[in-house]
């Protein structure tokens, strides 16, 4: 798909009239673009408006199988809880499970992208954390442009960094993950850089128990042993 | 690149210098993020009633867990959900059971609604439409697919005695808006509202270029949008 006319797809999205691939493209397209998601807005009244013409009354048993349903289904909260807890550790499942499937969507809107395919290893390590008990998704406060979240799990003693409008890092230089401790100690881990789209998924291991916050910074290609500059990002793991 | 499968920490007093200064700066983010969430869960912002969307009030009470609103929501959308179900799938059955995963998801995720992206009406409706035409994709593809069958599918259902007076102005309404539509635009919108075509099956079964296809749609969304007085 042609990123020019991509704004037009907005009426064919609305519809449903787009397929998988492009609907994830899209999807992706409409974080970044305030004109499409309301131009989505009024065409998806439009759409609501054709289907009240077309109302049919369902059959009255449908509404108790409903209702039934209701009772017997826990509700989701507004949104990501930051920390797990006694339960409420369903709600986090499922919301980690949305992360996950919104992940995955995001590896199928990169087939489009082109060549910075993820690879299905990092694939498989995030769905292998999401599957731990103590699987948490914590936010990242970035202090440069970008958007990103860290799914970590001390069980798995991994996590990964999922990011994207992230912009490319400055000349000879690539982003690069640190492990913190809560008292200072910084540990190096993997060096990076965000894919022509701005998005970058980063698996990284670290005894996460000992974890107080995961940073990130600017370092010379090949990664240093040591920070060389300030953190532009930080994902604390636990209360400061 | 380096990966540390073991956790060796690296205390250089020069690195943890460069890091102590803005121990500070680093952890500011996360309080005020953490007061940021804190807003976000307040159940308050999406159990305020909005006057101009009674249906938005409804959710917002489902949110809260209030069965009685969410019995009432049902009563109010059920017939538009069930409809447009029906009329993708063509099936009772499979509209059936597509209304009912589409409550189950309106009772668990009533609190992610954002109003900020349109009506509840209209969450609610594009979450049926959704899962029935995802549903008939799927039943078409493990068929076999022929897209000349689908087309033939578009004959309209019988009527049926709509049972209030509100919902058959809003029947007649969209209807005389669709009839104002061309001819064109009206039968690209159908095939891909109604038969869950996408732009690329709207080309092949009209037998256009993808791009008329598309502009088609586009136009004849634009102009159904400006009939209804849709607000943008």
């Amino acid at each position: 798909m042609n990123n020019e006319n991509i704004h037009d797809l907005a009426a064919s999205y609305a519809l449903d009239a787009l397929d998988d691939l492009e609907r994830a493209s899209f999807e992706r397209h409409l974080s970044e673009c305030d004109r499409c998601r309301e131009e989505v807005a009024g065409f998806s009244e439009t759409a609501a408006a054709i289907a009240s013409g077309e109302s049919r009354v369902p059959p009255p048993e449908l509404r108790s199988v409903v209702l039934g349903q209701a009772a017997v289904n826990p509700q989701l909260p507004p949104s990501v809880p930051v920390q797990v807890r006694q339960g409420r550790r369903w709600a986090v499942r499922a919301t980690l499970i949305g992360a996950v499937a919104a992940a995955l969507l995001a590896f199928a809107a990169g087939v489009l992208w082109g060549p910075y395919l993820t690879s299905s290893e990092t694939e498989k390590q995030l769905v292998a954390i999401a599957g731990e008990p103590d699987a948490r998704l914590v936010p990242v406060a970035m202090q440069v442009p970008g958007r990103a979240n860290l799914l970590v799990s001390a069980n798995e003693g991994a996590g990964v960094f999922v990011a994207d409008r992230l912009e490319q890092a400055p000349d000879d230089k690539v982003y690069q993950l640190w492990d913190m401790a809560p008292s200072g100690e910084v540990a190096p881990m993997t060096t990076f850089r965000p894919d022509a789209g701005g998005s970058a998924t980063v698996e990284f291991r670290a005894d996460l128990a000992d974890t107080a916050a995961v940073a990130v910074t600017f370092e010379p290609q090949g990664g240093s042993q040591q920070p060389t500059s300030d953190p532009i990002a930080v994902g604390a793991l636990t209360e400061a | 690149m380096t990966c540390e499968k073991e956790r060796s920490r690296v205390r250089h007093l020069s690195g943890f210098l460069r890091f102590a200064p803005t121990v500070g700066g680093l952890w500011s983010p996360y309080v005020q993020r953490r007061e940021v969430s804190a807003v976000r869960l307040k159940p308050v912002e999406n159990a305020q009633p909005d006057p101009v969307d009674p249906i938005g009030a409804l959710l917002a009470a489902t949110a809260a867990g209030d069965r009685d609103a969410f019995a009432q929501l049902y009563d109010v959308v059920a017939a538009a959900v069930h409809g447009i179900a029906l009329r993708v799938l063509r099936s009772p059955a499979h509209a059936e059971e597509v209304t009912q995963e589409v409550f189950l998801e309106v009772w668990t995720h009533a609190a992610r609604y954002d109003r900020n992206r349109g009506s509840a009406r209209a969450w609610i409706i594009t979450m049926a439409h959704r899962r029935a035409v995802d549903r008939v994709r799927s039943v078409r593809a493990s068929q076999d697919r022929a897209v000349s069958a689908g087309v033939r599918e578009v004959a309209p259902l019988p009527d049926e005695t709509a049972e209030t007076v509100e919902r058959r102005f809003e029947q007649r309404r969209v209807r005389a808006a669709m009839a104002r539509l061309s001819e064109q635009q009206r039968r690209a919108l159908e095939l891909s509202y109604y038969s869950g075509f996408t732009h690329r099956e709207v080309a092949e079964a009209i037998d256009v270029p993808l791009g008329t296809a598309k502009t088609r749609i586009r136009d004849g969304m634009i102009r159904l949008r400006d009939e209804l007085g849709v607000a943008q």
